[in-house]
């Protein structure tokens, strides 16, 4: 199954469509959300937002894709940074960040059976390691500075998949969710 | 009239959305999804990746990477590309690998 960019958004998330079935899949939620395959997820695969001298160091063997795509695109900018700088999103109108939120605040967000937490990114960062309890659910994080990588486990040990997103997306999803802040 | 003017651009605006898609099975509100600007396939998905090594890539230090490891086998996906494609239908170790951002 491949996929493709269907140009349509649901309360600001992306909607990506496989090429199969035509089928719409809500990118946050990893599911299919229209058409034949309604209600089918992908599993998640661990991976990290970095930089690619960390990315390198780390692995000096990577492979990395190639600005040889085919396509003619401008690639020695990023078209998307005014967007990130800016502090509202193109359909955030809607959302009305609480008390001590930033709606562009990047989180980690996580759902377990019908919960759903956001922990700040920049927050989990600075501290390190993490424990919360959520709904009775223990969660450990763990945020590592020389590789970037977010890991979120269980009180069993097992890895919850984590979604980085900004808040007003996460939220516009997942209308319940409550945002980690500091005690 | 400007109601009226209104009205008619929120029926094409919704129709057009709706346009070509099969909508009958849906677990969302349709009537809540949006044009996000570009057309389908506006924003081209890369579907046939090339790849090349650390020395070949162009990179700078501090360029943003989305990365993942498989089996030994370690992918670099820089921002600069996904912000154009969106999605990199990939293949690793013989599974199919969708990079989404």
């Amino acid at each position: 199954m491949t996929f493709g960019v269907s140009g349509l958004l649901y309360k600001s998330n992306v909607l990506m469509y496989d090429h199969q079935t035509e089928s719409l899949w809500l990118q946050v939620k990893r599911r299919a959300v229209t058409g034949p395959l309604t209600g089918t997820k992908l599993k998640v695969l661990p991976s990290s937002v970095t930089t690619w001298k960390k990315w390198r160091k780390r692995y000096p063997e990577t492979k990395v894709l190639s600005f040889d795509t085919g396509y003619s695109r401008n690639y020695s900018r990023d078209p998307y940074e005014d967007y990130y700088r800016k502090s509202g999103g193109f359909f955030s109108s809607f959302f009305r960040a609480g008390p001590g939120e930033k709606e562009k605040e990047l989180v980690a967000g996580i759902e377990i059976g019908d919960s759903s937490k956001a922990y700040p990114v920049e927050l989990l960062r600075k501290k390190g390691k993490l424990t919360d309890n959520f709904s009775g659910n223990e969660v450990t994080i763990n945020f590592n500075e020389e590789t970037d990588q977010l890991s979120i486990k269980d009180s069993d040990g097992v890895e919850i998949p984590n979604v980085v997103v900004y808040w007003f997306v996460w939220k516009g999803i997942h209308a319940d969710s409550s945002l980690y802040k500091e005690k | 009239m400007n109601r009226i003017f209104l009205a008619i651009l929120m029926v094409c605006l919704i129709a057009g959305t709706a346009y070509g898609w099969d909508f009958e099975k849906h677990s969302i509100p349709v009537d809540q999804i949006l044009s996000g600007g570009p057309p389908k396939d506006g924003i081209p998905a890369l579907l046939t990746p090339r790849f090349a090594t650390p020395a070949e890539s162009g990179l700078e230090p501090e360029d943003r990477v989305i990365g993942f490891v498989s089996g030994g086998d370690a992918r670099a996906y820089p921002m600069r590309i996904m912000s154009w494609h969106e999605l990199v239908n990939d293949e690793v170790n013989g599974k199919p690998v969708l990079v989404s951002w």
